[in-house]
């Protein structure tokens, strides 16, 4: 599905003859794989191809948004019309020639999954079941799922923009489920990086079941975690879904632009403690959040936040950044062509700081150290956050003791960020979805290991 | 339905000419509209089409399948190919089947041409009452972040090679809306939403006076001692919760995890206080009714408990196939881009007849929670625990007091439903919910604040 310029260009000439006075074009091709394993054997095969485009003509800080499956030619000028007719009217806009800008490449494929068979995927996954099985004879079963997608997008805008970008990521799944008498337990790892099958290279299958497997039979001896308010140590790689949904979520111009956001007007003012510095970076290579180009075909940076407790940057799509009079972050991101871009995360992480875990937790008398996060949610408005923690253990006198199970982390992200006392070298960075306005994406959450003097914690009496 | 009859059709020759022992399409278009505002401007306005269909092919009982969007007879035959050129990497596998039901139905009965004929102009201005009416109510809404307007229409086709022909188009429209409110130092959200089959059932003022009322309540939070009280869950709360629980692929009412050893629920087995009764009504005037599922399969009301005891389960073709019974109609596979599995329509759990205050007088002391947050990370469907952010209000005295900060709720799914001692009779059909249910009065609920 190739359009060349010339229709392009007239495609966004008609785009903006009602009145509007920014448009581009998103065309979509991405074909997936998804193979699933369940009780030792094949469950199912999902894959296929989706194929689409979208028009959007922005006016003013409004925007017209069309789109449709499998497009033609004809389709996409019939599109372009629509989409005109639904743009109220704008300034005069003087069109300008294409011109390509797609930037270097970075993110390099080197074993193309597009190129293996399914013989091939089995292997890796028959490799991870076996592993989770031989771990301990309390493995019931393993949930296992391998997942690559590639997608390859084309940006053109009325600006002259004209980029592509061909995303391929991978990633591999592995939930265990451990039983011991009638108790059952439940845990998974699932990294996922902007790769082909080289991943493997880096996370054997093996060593993700056995993360899986080490966690699921560690909950069936974990008794429930203590309640109240106590100082927590966040493990380094997820636990920085604490930064993503604490911070981040509030610094995306589509909150920030509707005053539904904590720090709308704290720009150049602290809103950390001063050991944070964090970013937002797609374009560290081949990291689960990465890419080339945002879809809204400005390029990918490197975004610094937060540097030593002040907030320096939001992160903006076009829109956000005209209403906000921000510079663009190439943060436009959407599931799907089905979605208009939104500013989204990508790789956002806490970075490197000087602290050791040791002394993070020698220091504690009674705290929680939470080794792996869930997911959790935020309300941008009132910064107010929640996470679940699938993996956790007390910290008694200094030394971290037994295991805990069941443990849920609530807060508001201006107070967690400022209670943030030391925070570590080991920074790395793990895979997430992250679910917004415009969709479900792939987010690279991370952080060292860092320690927040007062958390509430929820579990159960 | 012509359009519809047309694309069966061609389904179905292709699928006559594949090397499938037997084949399956599955076809959704789907035309959508969405409006947003914001400070009474019309800030976005999407509008689109789109299609896709999913194939799945059986050869010596193994089951490949493969999805694309190119609606063509060319990319149909491509599909069919591909998923056959998957069969041979399965296990033989008894369960492995294509419904076998014949007949054909081309129902448009919830289709609703008058949402299609409403000009958009006064889908937009509803948009912006949304917001206005919002902001009018009270001074201390400072933002709404969220005033949308929404459209759905689909249609629904699905063709084998046993002779059967289905498709079903329905449509419904909703709005949400979400406002912030400021009081000092203090900030609060409250979200709500509305669905109906018709436009004109959409009430912006209604919406506006609920969303203001839920934030407003929200004004002056107190922390409650950690502890564990009676609890009563709002239907909006134990909407969600339950909701987390009995549509998760790990649900205990699908058939296919009772197969794996995963379920707690079997028929027969008291799983629930004598307040709980779950039922699915696919007929019913929900978002969700479905005449038959994406296998092609009659939908029917089905009893899963009652009063507390397990009367049945769920049954895709694949698993009611393993069992030796017959399917329930409940196989969904949320558009042509998802697998099959098993799935509820429109399940619930049944009204009661006590109002919510009357709830609230018969917890006494303890609490009401209104919102519950993190369900999607919070809690495990296989054991039943849950971890969950939550906001309501002090019960006391038999009355709703005051508001709670945040804190979080904690227990157990099976000791929940055998806590139930009461039940609303509050249930609505009218929202974005899949699964509805009643405020209900708990025994027991751990808070930590």
């Amino acid at each position: 599905m190739e359009f060349d310029r010339e229709l392009l260009e007239e495609v966004l000439r008609t785009s903006l003859s009602g009145g509007g006075d920014f448009a581009d074009i998103f065309i979509e091709q991405t074909d997936s794989s998804s193979v699933r394993w369940e009780s030792g054997t094949l469950r199912d095969i999902h894959a296929g191809e989706i194929c689409g485009a979208g028009i959007r003509v922005i006016t003013g800080d409004s925007y017209a948004y069309v789109y449709r499956s499998n497009p033609t030619e004809a389709a996409l000028r019939s599109l372009a019309a629509e989409a005109s007719r639904a743009s109220g009217e704008g300034r005069e806009v003087q069109l300008r020639s294409l011109e390509d800008c797609t930037p270097q490449l970075v993110h390099r494929i080197e074993r193309d999954p597009a190129a293996a068979d399914i013989a091939e995927r089995l292997e890796y996954i028959r490799r991870a079941d076996t592993a989770a099985r031989e771990y301990s004879a309390q493995i019931q079963d393993a949930l296992i799922t391998l997942t690559d997608v590639e997608q390859r997008v084309t940006i053109a805008c009325s600006d002259g923009t004209y980029a592509a970008d061909r995303r391929v990521r991978t990633r591999l799944s592995v939930n265990c489920i451990a039983r011991k008498g009638d108790q059952m337990e439940r845990s998974g790892y699932a990294p996922g990086k902007a790769m082909g099958f080289e991943f493997f290279d880096s996370f054997p299958p093996e060593f993700t079941a056995l993360k899986a497997a080490e966690s699921a039979c560690l909950l069936l001896d974990a008794d429930y975690p203590p309640q109240g308010v106590m100082p927590v140590v966040l493990a380094n790689e997820f636990g920085g879904v604490i930064f993503h949904e604490a911070c981040g979520h509030a610094l995306e111009s589509a909150n920030v632009a509707k005053q539904a956001s904590q720090f709308h007007d704290r720009m150049g003012k602290r809103i950390a403690s001063a050991k944070i510095s964090a970013s937002n970076d797609a374009t560290l290579p081949n990291e689960w959040g990465s890419y080339h180009v945002d879809d809204e075909g400005v390029p990918a940076e490197r975004t610094q936040l937060i540097r030593r407790g002040k907030l320096v940057s939001f992160l903006t799509d076009r829109i956000g950044a005209r209403k906000l009079d921000h510079p663009l972050t190439g943060s436009g991101r959407r599931e799907f062509y089905a979605y208009p871009p939104a500013s989204r995360m990508s790789n956002t992480f806490i970075e490197a700081g000087k602290s050791t875990f040791d002394q993070m937790v020698s220091g504690i008398d009674y705290g929680l150290y939470c080794r792996k996060m869930g997911g959790g949610s935020v309300h941008p408005s009132t910064g107010e956050f929640n996470f679940a923690v699938n993996e956790a253990y007390l910290i008694e006198h200094g030394k971290i003791t037994r295991p805990v199970k069941g443990a849920s982390l609530i807060g508001k992200g201006p107070d967690v960020l400022k209670k943030i006392e030391m925070v570590g070298k080991d920074l790395s960075i793990g895979a997430g979805m992250c679910g917004s306005v415009s969709g479900a994406v792939p987010a690279g959450v991370g952080q060292p290991a860092v320690l927040v003097s007062q958390l509430l914690v929820g579990g159960r009496t | 339905m012509t359009g519809e009859r047309e694309l069966a059709q061609m389904f179905e020759q292709r699928l006559g000419a594949s090397q499938a022992e037997s084949a399956e399409v599955f076809h959704q278009r789907v035309r959508q509209l969405d409006i947003t505002c914001f400070e009474e401007e019309i800030t976005g306005c999407t509008r689109a089409e789109r299609e896709g269909f999913a194939v799945r092919t059986l050869r010596d009982r193994r089951m490949g399948s493969f999805f694309s969007e190119r609606v063509a007879p060319d990319a149909v035959d491509s599909a069919l190919s591909s998923a056959l050129g998957q069969c041979g990497f399965f296990p033989p596998d008894e369960g492995a089947v294509i419904y076998p039901g014949t007949g054909e139905l081309f129902d448009s009965s919830r289709y609703r041409r008058d949402m299609a004929e409403t000009p958009l102009e006064q889908k937009q201005d509803f948009t912006r009452k949304l917001e206005r009416a919002a902001r009018a109510l009270d001074k201390k809404i400072i933002t709404v972040p969220q005033a949308k307007y929404a459209e759905y229409h689909r249609t629904v086709t699905v063709v084998t090679t046993s002779g059967l022909k289905k498709s079903e188009a329905a449509s419904f429209c909703g709005a949400v809306l979400q406002v912030t409110a400021k009081k000092g130092r203090q900030t609060h959200t409250f979200t709500v939403n509305a669905a109906s089959e018709s436009f004109f059932a959409l009430s912006p003022l209604r919406l506006a006076q609920e969303a203001v009322l839920g934030v407003l309540e929200k004004m002056n939070p107190k922390p409650v001692e950690s502890g564990s009280y009676p609890a009563v869950l709002s239907q909006e709360a134990a909407s969600k919760l339950l909701g987390a629980f009995f549509l998760s692929p790990h649900s205990h009412l699908y058939a296919e995890n009772a197969l794996k050893g995963q379920s707690r629920f079997a028929p027969g087995k008291q799983a629930a206080s004598r307040e709980v009764t779950i039922y699915d009504n696919p007929r019913g005037n929900t978002p969700f009714a479905r005449m038959f599922d994406d296998e092609g399969v009659p939908s029917a009301k089905q009893m899963f408990i009652r009063e507390g005891t397990v009367t049945g389960l769920a049954y895709s073709v694949s698993a009611a196939c393993r069992e030796k019974t017959a399917p329930t109609g409940h196989s969904l596979r949320g558009g042509y881009r998802g697998a099959v599995s098993t799935g509820l329509h429109a399940p619930c759990l049944a009204n009661g007849e006590a109002e919510p205050e009357e709830l609230l007088d018969s917890c006494r002391e303890g609490v009401y929670i209104t919102e519950l947050d993190g369900l999607h990370a919070g809690l495990d469907p296989v054991t039943g625990s849950f971890s969950l952010s939550a906001r309501g209000f002090v019960v006391h005295r038999g009355r709703q007091g005051k508001p709670l900060g945040q804190c979080t709720v904690a227990g157990n799914l099976f000791e929940l439903l055998s806590g139930i001692t009461a039940r609303g009779c509050d249930r609505r059909d009218d929202t974005f919910r899949r699964f509805s249910a009643p405020s209900l009065l708990i025994s027991r609920l751990s808070v930590s604040s």
